[in-house]
């Protein structure tokens, strides 16, 4: 076979591999919206309700849809599959729900309507009888709001963080799911610290909620507090009862700092010490963090990937990190170096410039200079072993010295008296 | 005749005024531009987008027209997204600037259950945490999440 030939015969394997990985049925998707319609209850409701079947795939199948729940017997649907081709991106889909005169139990009741994808090929008349298939299917729920008998409410928090010393909001919404009307309800949130201590409270105003309406309470605080996780208990007092509901959020972002990188005691060609200083922002403790350092020469190659051990950092607290970089073979010279500080999902980089020398290795950070040489005067790793060394082989030569001096004026003595 | 005259000319001064000033008014407004009015989306973070001169906005978001609580936010530049996602719901908003508002407008923001499965991994494609139904019970699986299920098990997501 021509290598030519040969070409030709891998391309068209190729091809087609591709056509075959395009056309193999396997992928399947299918979707509603909205995913959820509310009504409340009224006596004898009629209403047409619509969503929509969604074929984000562009998929052809066919969709069964059926209805579960304890309200499906007062749900019709318009029929019972839905015929999809590739071109159609979805189709609205319509029922009609008839409630009855009387729901005993207060709360929510629910109708389910089930839209099944069905595999492709399969038809309405192949549902008959008993069949084995893997199904996917999406629900689109019908939620009736049956009201309690006199007050009755329910609560929702929602919070707009912020920054250290900015506001924090939060909405804390009333819904009057009871057949008479709330007078006076009132909130009141205890933020809660990392140890669920109580450090503010809250009072709102007063508002009154008509039946089957919701109310909406703004509450503004500053948040002149560490960054961290807190919490927001609300307590609704309306009308002699009580409703409660609590919800953590977040002042600021978690974020540890890197305050500094020294190297103490360096010497060229030995393993180089970088202790890394940093401080946890954040008012919980942060777990597993470790320091990623990468050194580049002036060339840009890369000469060192370092790191260090990992560590947990205790809230709002400082640490040290130690990274090992063994400096055989390495030149004297300048180098770039990154710091990247990993944490909870998180990084935090500095870009450093390393300047090593033969018995000095300072680091400069941009925006932070940190200098870490090592002492004139200080004695560098092994020099207590070299002084006494050297004063011992001082003393040998001396010795050797004498010896030689006293044997050679012997022998002097020796040829003259022959 | 001359009363009978004097009233039209009256009628017809006042008309002009009023056109002028609607005119007026219509020129100086903040045109909004997207979402379109009465739009209903499954994107929970809408980029709110108006035109008029540069400067300085403030946008109203709130669940009632009457704009009684509303989600404030001013805003150096012609459109805005909220850093969270929205709730589900139907909102209304506005923008004003220098005692100038715009016209208010609608916008439904509406869940979506949209599951997607390949060989034996279900994937939540929806802007919504789901209830997944399997054989072995139910699990939730947030937004953009999967989980590995039986090839031949059957699996149905609703919203939580």
């Amino acid at each position: 076979m021509s290598r030519q030939s040969r070409f030709k015969w891998v391309v068209c394997m190729m091809a087609c591999v591709i056509v075959l990985a395009l056309f193999s049925p396997g992928a399947e998707a299918i979707g509603v919206t909205p995913g959820r319609t509310t009504l409340d209850f009224e006596p004898g409701l009629e209403r047409s309700v619509t969503f929509t079947i969604v074929n984000n795939e562009h998929l052809e199948f066919n969709a069964l849809v059926y209805v579960e729940g304890d309200l499906k017997d007062h749900v019709t649907l318009e029929k019972n599959i839905v015929e999809f081709r590739e071109t159609d991106n979805s189709k609205p889909f319509t029922y009609r729900v008839k409630l009855p005169e009387k729901i005993e139990k207060p709360g929510d009741h629910w109708a389910k309507i089930v839209v099944m994808q069905l595999p492709p090929g399969m038809e309405s008349e192949k549902l008959e009888g008993q069949f084995v298939i893997a199904t996917t299917a999406v629900i689109h729920q019908l939620r009736v709001k049956v009201p309690y008998p006199g007050k009755y409410a329910d609560i929702g928090l929602e919070i707009q963080e912020a920054e250290p010393n900015e506001t924090v909001t939060f909405f804390v919404k009333v819904y009057n799911l009871g057949k008479e009307k709330i007078y006076k309800a009132h909130a009141t949130i205890d933020i809660l610290g990392p140890t669920n201590e109580r450090i503010y409270t809250l009072e709102s105003e007063d508002i009154s909620i008509e039946p089957k309406k919701t109310g909406e309470i703004i509450i503004p605080w500053k948040a002149d507090v560490h960054p961290g996780v807190y919490q927001a208990v609300v307590t609704l007092n309306y009308d002699g009862k009580v409703a409660s509901t609590r919800k953590n959020f977040g002042v600021g972002t978690l974020r540890i700092e890197v305050l500094g990188v020294k190297v103490r005691n360096f010497v060229l060609g030995q393993v180089a010490k970088f202790e890394i200083e940093i401080r946890n922002l954040w008012n919980q403790r942060v777990e597993d963090v470790y320091a990623e350092m990468e050194i580049t020469n002036q060339n840009g190659d890369r000469v060192a990937n370092f790191k260090s051990a990992s560590s947990d950092i205790e809230p709002l607290q400082r640490a040290t990190l130690y990274a090992y970089w063994d400096t055989e073979g390495v030149e004297r010279g300048t180098y770039d170096a990154k710091l990247v500080l990993h944490y909870a999902d998180k990084t935090t980089t500095k870009l450093l410039k390393a300047y090593v020398e033969l018995e000095s290795l300072e680091t400069e950070i941009i925006g932070v200079t940190a200098r870490a040489v090592r002492k004139k005067g200080e004695p560098g790793p092994g020099t207590n072993m070299l002084v006494p060394l050297v004063l011992i082989l001082v003393f040998i030569n001396i010795g050797w010295f004498f010896y030689f001096r006293r044997r050679g004026k012997s022998m002097q003595t020796r040829f003259i008296s022959q | 005749m001359a009363d009978k005259i004097r009233a039209w000319g009256a009628a017809g001064s006042a008309a002009a005024a009023v056109l002028l000033l609607y005119l007026i008014l219509g020129f100086f407004a903040i045109p909004l531009i997207s979402p379109a009015d009465g739009l209903y989306t499954t994107n929970r973070k809408p980029e709110f987008v108006w035109g008029g001169m540069q400067g300085e906005f403030v946008l109203f978001l709130d669940d009632s027209p009457d704009f009684e609580t509303p989600l404030v936010r001013k805003v150096s530049g012609n459109s805005y997204r909220f850093d969270k996602p929205l709730d589900f719901g139907t909102y209304y908003w506005k923008v004003e600037s220098s005692g100038i508002s715009s016209a208010v407008r609608k916008l439904t923001i509406g869940s979506s259950v949209v599951l997607s499965r390949e060989k034996n991994i279900v994937r939540n494609e929806g802007n919504t945490e789901v209830l997944l139904h399997r054989m072995t019970g139910a699990v939730v699986l947030g937004i953009g999440s999967s989980v590995e299920i039986e090839e031949e098990e059957n699996v149905t997501a609703e919203q939580v």
